[in-house]
């Protein structure tokens, strides 16, 4: 027969190393087996079973409280790697962010806030958070990226950390420019207009770009091309962090994380404003395009920088290959 | 350096120190006993993991053989800097709890 807790002991120690299981899962089922192992000699049926339910739950406990503390442990270390690089560059990129959301949701609040009772600016606020994220997420990120490495060496284990980070503020801009925005916009003009209104281009959901015209009868000016730019724009919005965060982790491969506090502000603040220049051309350019063209057009921003890093990646590798001992 | 700091001393870890220095050794499910439901056996391990980490205890493995195959029973025990940190927490609670008026 299983002894109480051995199950337990062997889904334990595939995913804790052998320190955590001696000092404190090992402990946990040694006492709930002899608990258990006396109540059964002293034909305490009901109490051993008792002993044995409690004691399970309370090795659970023990596994949870463990693995939290693990996780905690590898977090910190995964953070002050190499400098505390990774921890720097997660610190800066959610100060950049912060900053970039106050910055973009004050103008409108200052705006409109007279128009709505005051009880509901704080939803006005809330409500702008979202269209704000899409473009402080992209930013706040190739600042942080430049920032975070600046003067630090991006080794192999710092960049593959600071690619996820980027993959992870991908996503995060996906489903914001996928549902959260399209739902906060529609809020936000039905505040301030007081009444319900239409949804328009802007407030369509991937999902709904994504159907035909007949699909979406309550849009007027809906044709098959129109929602077809708009699909893809949008996605191609979504992209910017990805575009962006590479393209920073190029440039500091390429700088080696050797540049000035200035260049750092030069490179981030032209780096910015090429791309959101790029995206408005590309909006008003998408719309005089044919069918096929406004596919391409949208996509055209972030391939310019995909496109940016590679080069300036083959830079790095040309550099190293002359450096290395022949 | 961790010993430069000055040590903590949470209450549940007083309660443990103040059992292991009146029984001189105990096993986990024996504190929780002995604690009268102040120590819970889902909390009482990552504790004790703790205040070994700390310095305040020691463990060892029960050295009678396990029956069938389990597993032996760690018991603790209290170190000498266990003691003097539970002695100074004590002296300093005194000293803060107020005096029942005349």
């Amino acid at each position: 027969m299983t002894r109480p807790g051995a199950r337990l002991r062997s889904v334990a120690t595939r995913f804790f190393d052998p320190s955590t299981m001696e000092r404190l899962i090992d402990p946990a089922i040694a006492d709930l087996q002899h608990e258990h192992d006396d109540a059964i000699r002293r034909g305490l049926v009901w109490r051993g079973r008792w002993v044995h339910t409690a004691g399970c739950i309370a090795v659970w406990k023990v596994i949870a409280a463990s693995a939290t503390a693990a996780s905690t442990r590898t977090i910190g270390d995964w953070a002050s790697a190499d400098g505390c690089a990774v921890g720097r560059t997660i610190g800066h990129s959610l100060a950049a962010i912060a900053g970039v959301v106050s910055l973009l949701i004050w103008a409108p609040l200052s705006n409109y806030s007279h128009r709505i009772p005051t009880n509901k600016v704080a939803w006005m606020a809330i409500y702008l958070v979202p269209q704000a994220l899409l473009v402080a997420i992209p930013l706040g990120l190739m600042f942080g990226i430049l920032s975070g490495l600046r003067g630090r060496v991006a080794t192999t284990r710092v960049r593959r950390s600071i690619v996820t980070l980027v993959i992870v503020c991908s996503i995060a801009t996906f489903v914001l420019a996928a549902w959260t925005m399209p739902a906060a916009n529609q809020a936000f003009r039905e505040l301030t207009a007081g009444h319900r209104l239409r949804r328009g281009f802007n407030e369509m959901t991937l999902v709904e770009l994504a159907r035909t015209p007949a699909q979406n009868i309550w849009l007027v000016s809906a044709t098959a091309n129109r929602l077809a730019f708009e699909f893809h724009f949008r996605l191609a919005l979504a992209f910017a962090s990805l575009a962006l965060g590479l393209f920073a982790i190029a440039v500091t491969a390429a700088w080696r994380g050797a540049y000035r506090l200035r260049g750092l502000a030069i490179v981030g603040s032209l780096t910015s404003i090429a791309y959101y220049v790029l995206l408005f051309w590309a909006r008003q350019a998408g719309y005089a395009a044919d069918e096929q063209a406004k596919v391409a057009v949208a996509w055209i921003p972030n391939l310019i920088f995909f496109a940016m890093t590679l080069l300036l990646f083959r830079r790095r590798f040309v550099a190293e290959t002359q450096e290395s001992p022949q | 350096m961790a010993t430069s700091r000055i040590p903590t001393l949470p209450p549940k870890e007083a309660l443990i120190l103040e059992l292991l220095v009146e029984q001189s050794e105990m096993y986990g499910l024996q504190l929780v006993a002995a604690s009268k439901r102040r120590l819970k056996r889902g909390t009482v391990y990552v504790t004790l993991g703790r205040m070994e980490e700390k310095g305040f205890i020691i463990s060892h493995l029960e050295s009678a053989a396990p029956r069938e195959g389990g597993l032996p029973r760690r018991r603790y025990q209290p170190t000498a800097f266990g003691r003097r940190v539970l002695s100074a927490y004590a002296h300093v609670v005194r000293r803060l709890t107020p005096e029942p008026a005349r």
